[in-house]
């Protein structure tokens, strides 16, 4: 049975293909799946973690117990969760707002069931002329039941295609007898591979999204289009696919970023399993009330190491390469980024 | 002794629950009691059938003709009772008769034991445990109420700003 080196090495293991429809058998010890078990469930992967083990040797059952409930608790969720998008599809569409919908179930329908891919909230992106009308129709106390988000760093902020553009290569899907809008599946992948990125990728279930969509992709698939014109998203967006393939094992045939799998910067494997390792935490008290009275005193290295940031995240704020140089400076510029926004709320909520 | 009641008539309960089909079970979930039943083929065969219309004698060479493996009457009131003891049928069964006494044991015997587990009705309940989602959450800026900082990140809200 192979060595597990960390707890992120096995929750790579344990995902390794879990989105396929019959996903391989692992030769996991028992023990080595029962530690991470936590780590599945608090990351939202739970129910992929039961799909892969489900087939397994019956001395693995015991330990994904847990995670079998949860595949159910989903796989409910998920029912009540398409209701929520088709109701909000048409709720939108009564004042005349064409949304699509992005991550979430338009990613879900890429897994073998929707269930498997848990959705907190509904994604959807709206032309920026009619968003303010969107989120007042979904302000309305009636609609307040589910979180539906109309802001999308991964596209405002790195986006060179427009609303007309995305809205154009879009494609209408069938949800229970209603026509759903999502993406083009060239700019799904985009974005998923951002949304990945800019979140540090800490959650090992984003980079499953990324190989989905990845497999998932029809035959004539646009890598130019997915790629877009920016070469530095570009190798962004190679290094995120290269992640699915090297951590989870997706597929690279045909897939023109194949160098890119076997050249990334080291830190970028050691810093997504280092996240995938730690247990999530809970809220930090805020780095003022921690700090208060003690400013001068070893607390501070502390508060600042417990905030240090994510070299992924970090270089994504700083629009960085991901490169072999270190995470350093870009790491310091976000905790002066960082200490300039804790410091406006203040200062403004002072002076009020 | 009871009679086999041929003409009876069985209604799901259908309100306040999710239906959802799964690889190989179909899942049923009553709000009402937070319990989620998963049923097997068989078992999700008569659930299907019984439709508060077809009687017991109706649904029999129905459910023949759809199973995988050997079915009778005896394994259709196996699970009508299953069903009605997972709450999941509006009306009661008969209190008597010969139909209820069938046991796993003596199902399985009849049918065989490789057909049995296709064949006997089988359904698991469970309550549902709360879990995580996959939410998304607010990075560094980020408005955090109600939406969460992305824990991750190890970020604070601080006056409804992600810092």
């Amino acid at each position: 049975m192979p060595e597990i080196e960390s707890p992120g090495h096995a929750v790579a293991a344990a995902l390794a293909e879990s989105w396929l429809k019959s996903p391989p058998k692992s030769k996991m010890a028992a023990r080595d799946l029962a530690a991470i078990v936590p780590l599945l469930l608090k990351s939202g992967a739970g129910a992929l973690g039961w799909w892969r083990f489900r087939n397994s040797d019956e001395q693995l059952l015991p330990a994904v117990r847990s995670l079998r409930e949860t595949y159910l608790q989903y796989a409910i969720h998920s029912a009540g969760h398409e209701r929520q998008v088709v109701a909000t599809f048409r709720v939108l569409r009564s004042v005349g707002v064409e949304p699509i919908l992005i991550k979430g179930w338009a990613i879900a329908r890429a897994y073998p069931e929707t269930g498997l891919r848990p959705s907190g909230d509904i994604d959807l992106y709206v032309s920026p002329e009619r968003q303010a009308k969107a989120q007042a129709v979904l302000n309305a106390a009636s609609r307040q039941q589910y979180w539906v988000d109309l802001e999308h760093d991964e596209i405002n902020r790195f986006s060179e295609f427009d609303f007309a553009e995305l809205s154009g290569r879009s494609e209408l899907v069938n949800l229970n007898g209603t026509e759903i809008r999502v993406m083009g599946a060239e700019d799904h992948l985009r974005i998923l591979c951002l949304h990945l990125l800019k979140h540090g990728a800490w959650r090992p279930l984003w980079l499953c999204d990324v190989a989905a969509a990845l497999e998932s992709r029809h035959p004539n698939f646009d890598w130019d289009r997915c790629f877009g014109r920016n070469k530095r998203r570009a190798d962004w967006i190679a290094c995120a696919i290269g992640l699915a393939n090297r951590l989870l094992g997706a597929e690279l045939r045909d897939v023109p970023v194949e160098y890119r799998a076997n050249s990334l910067p080291r830190w970028l494997i050691s810093s997504v399993l280092k996240q995938w390792s730690t247990p999530y935490p809970p809220n930090l008290p805020s780095f003022v009330s921690q700090l208060k009275g003690n400013w001068w005193r070893a607390e501070i290295l502390t508060a600042v190491r417990q905030r240090w940031p994510n070299p992924i995240q970090a270089t994504v704020d700083g629009d960085g390469s991901f490169d072999n140089t270190t995470r350093l400076p870009f790491q310091l510029r976000d905790c002066i980024a960082r200490a300039v926004k804790l410091c406006l709320p203040l200062h403004s909520s002072a002076r009020d | 002794m009871r009679t086999t009641p041929d003409k009876s008539v069985f209604v799901p309960k259908r309100k306040d629950t999710i239906v959802r089909q799964l690889c190989d079970e179909l899942l049923v979930y009553d709000k009402a009691t937070n319990k989620a039943h998963c049923l097997n083929e068989s078992a999700a065969e008569v659930w299907n059938l019984c439709d508060g219309k077809r009687t017991v004698a109706e649904i029999v060479p129905l459910l023949k003709k759809k199973a995988k493996a050997p079915t009778d009457e005896q394994l259709l009131w196996m699970a009508l009772l299953r069903l009605e003891k997972a709450g999941l049928l509006q009306n009661n069964l008969p209190l008597s008769g010969p139909v209820c006494t069938l046991s796993r044991r003596e199902a399985s015997r009849r049918v065989g034991a490789t057909a049995a587990a296709l064949a006997v009705p089988v359904i698991a309940s469970i309550l549902v445990p709360k879990a995580e989602a996959a939410v998304s959450c607010s990075t560094l800026g980020g408005v955090c109420n109600p939406r969460p900082c992305c824990a991750g990140m190890l970020l604070t809200c601080v006056a409804h700003r992600c810092v």
